[in-house]
């Protein structure tokens, strides 16, 4: 028993300090704080693989839903191919791989479900229809409306970022904002949505594991599509499974682990894999289906 | 673990209190926004510091092809021009119109001048140049970005990000010409 529980926190903090090594890798530009202004050097041209806003005055990198959106509105043709191929390079080796180990608003919310509330909440009513409203970002906000909103709308933005994105809110908009009197007189209505919108995911993953991964993450949504095929994926031995359901307890995100090791929700955490008393679960090595 | 927690939370916190500070906005007198440049315009004629020497009040419009609010609101500023022609001259410099390194891109020139056409911003528009992006576009970091300059090519207030009205505007201009009688 010693030795599963130590097994269980090792890989736990492992994630957490690559988690934490990753985004200082990705938002080491700190001294844009200082300067109050964003990076706009050539590392900016790269996408990192989760969602970290390229208006984070830290941010070393570009954002994919966001170079996409960005890219689709203005019909730039290779931009948009850079980033597919690199979300499609990175799904088939990681799937959700990235959410749990390289997305700095994962982490995010992972701290502030540390956080000790009087009670945590597992599922929210009406949880599996919420759980496709991020589907519905993605083919809405992040691909249709930037790619035909100049046909029909004459306008050319990126829909996600502009009205959604609380990524944006946190690391790009309240920085910058709240240090930039010239800004401060630009923000208006749409600003405080975003901030509304912004803290009710906050103060949620508090309670809630991951509101925005679960609901409302367009990436997510994509590399989930991933799971299934990702080098970096799970397998269940049918053989050793006892069907006990202790990986389902252990899952923070209620998913069937035993049944559906591969879910569009799973984020690759691990805690089913530390908890199974058989060690069914596995990561499913490279040249086994 | 908990106090490696707490440790991260302190650092967080220390980080974006430090950048919470209020920006110190420079104002009337100051040495010169964008100091010595030399640019040409879409014609191709030079340009230096000495063009705001042309008008008492210069307001430099920088905006961006791929940016809609700029362009909505460029109509506008081609009205205000022809109302204050004696006492105003508007400069607008699209700052996507280079690659990284200075060179000028062949499609954005024509992106630039086809909007400049259908907007009728027929106002002096210049082009991005290695001086000039020096001086203050590479620092650009939002567009629309309105700046006042006096005749030595000083900031009058404060620099306006993101569009305006036309009546915005028109009361933003009132209230500097009032401040420099």
């Amino acid at each position: 028993m010693e030795l599963v529980k130590k097994k269980r926190s090792l890989s736990g903090n492992l994630r957490l300090f690559i988690q934490c090594a990753f985004a200082a890798l990705s938002n080491g530009h700190l001294i844009g704080f200082s300067k109050r202004k964003i990076y706009t050097g050539p590392a900016k041209t790269l996408c990192v693989p989760g969602m970290n806003c390229y208006s984070c005055p830290a941010s070393l990198g570009s954002c994919p839903i966001g170079s996409l959106q960005s890219a689709l509105s203005t019909r730039q043709t290779y931009a948009v191919l850079y980033v597919l191929g690199f979300l499609t390079a990175v799904g088939t080796l990681f799937g959700r791989a990235v959410c749990g180990f390289l997305c700095p608003f994962g982490l995010l919310q992972d701290l502030l479900h540390k956080i000790p509330f009087p009670k945590k909440i597992r599922n929210l009513p009406g949880e599996r229809g919420l759980r496709t409203l991020r589907f519905v970002l993605l083919a809405l906000f992040v691909i249709l409306l930037p790619l035909m909103a100049l046909p029909l709308l004459g306008v050319r933005l990126p829909w996600f970022c502009k009205y959604i994105c609380p990524v944006g809110t946190i690391e790009g908009g309240v920085p910058l904002v709240f240090s930039n009197v010239s800004l401060q007189s630009a923000a208006g209505g749409l600003f405080v949505w975003k901030l509304v919108l912004a803290l009710t995911i906050v103060i949620a993953a508090g309670v809630l594991y991951r509101p925005f991964c679960r609901y409302l993450c367009p990436l997510g949504a994509l590399y989930g599509l991933f799971n299934r095929f990702a080098l970096y994926r799970y397998h269940v031995d049918a053989n050793k499974c006892i069907g006990c359901g202790a990986c389902q307890s252990a899952c923070k995100l209620d998913i069937a682990v035993w049944k559906n090791p591969n879910s569009v929700d799973c984020i690759r955490c691990g805690a089913c894999k530390d908890v199974c008393p058989t060690e069914a679960i596995q990561q499913a090595k490279l040249t086994k289906p | 673990m908990k106090r490696f927690c707490v440790f991260l939370a302190v650092i967080l916190l220390a980080v974006s209190l430090f950048g919470c500070r209020q920006e110190s906005v420079s104002l009337e007198t100051g040495e010169s926004v964008f100091g010595s440049f030399t640019t040409t315009d879409f014609a191709g004629n030079p340009f230096n510091e000495e063009v705001f020497r042309a008008k008492k009040l210069t307001m430099v419009n920088l905006w961006a092809t791929f940016c809609d609010p700029c362009i909505r609101e460029m109509p506008d500023l081609a009205a205000l021009q022809k109302e204050y022609e004696g006492q105003l001259q508007i400069v607008g410099v699209a700052v996507d119109l280079t690659d990284r390194n200075g060179n000028v891109l062949p499609e954005q020139i024509k992106a630039a001048e086809s909007i400049i056409k259908s907007t009728g911003a027929d106002y002096v528009q210049l082009l991005p140049s290695p001086s000039l992006n020096k001086a203050y576009l590479n620092q650009v970091q939002a567009v629309p970005e309105t700046v006042f300059l006096d005749e030595n090519g000083c900031q009058i207030g404060q620099s306006y990000l993101g569009s305006r009205s036309k009546s915005e505007w028109k009361s933003i201009i009132e209230k500097i010409l009032e401040g420099m009688q």
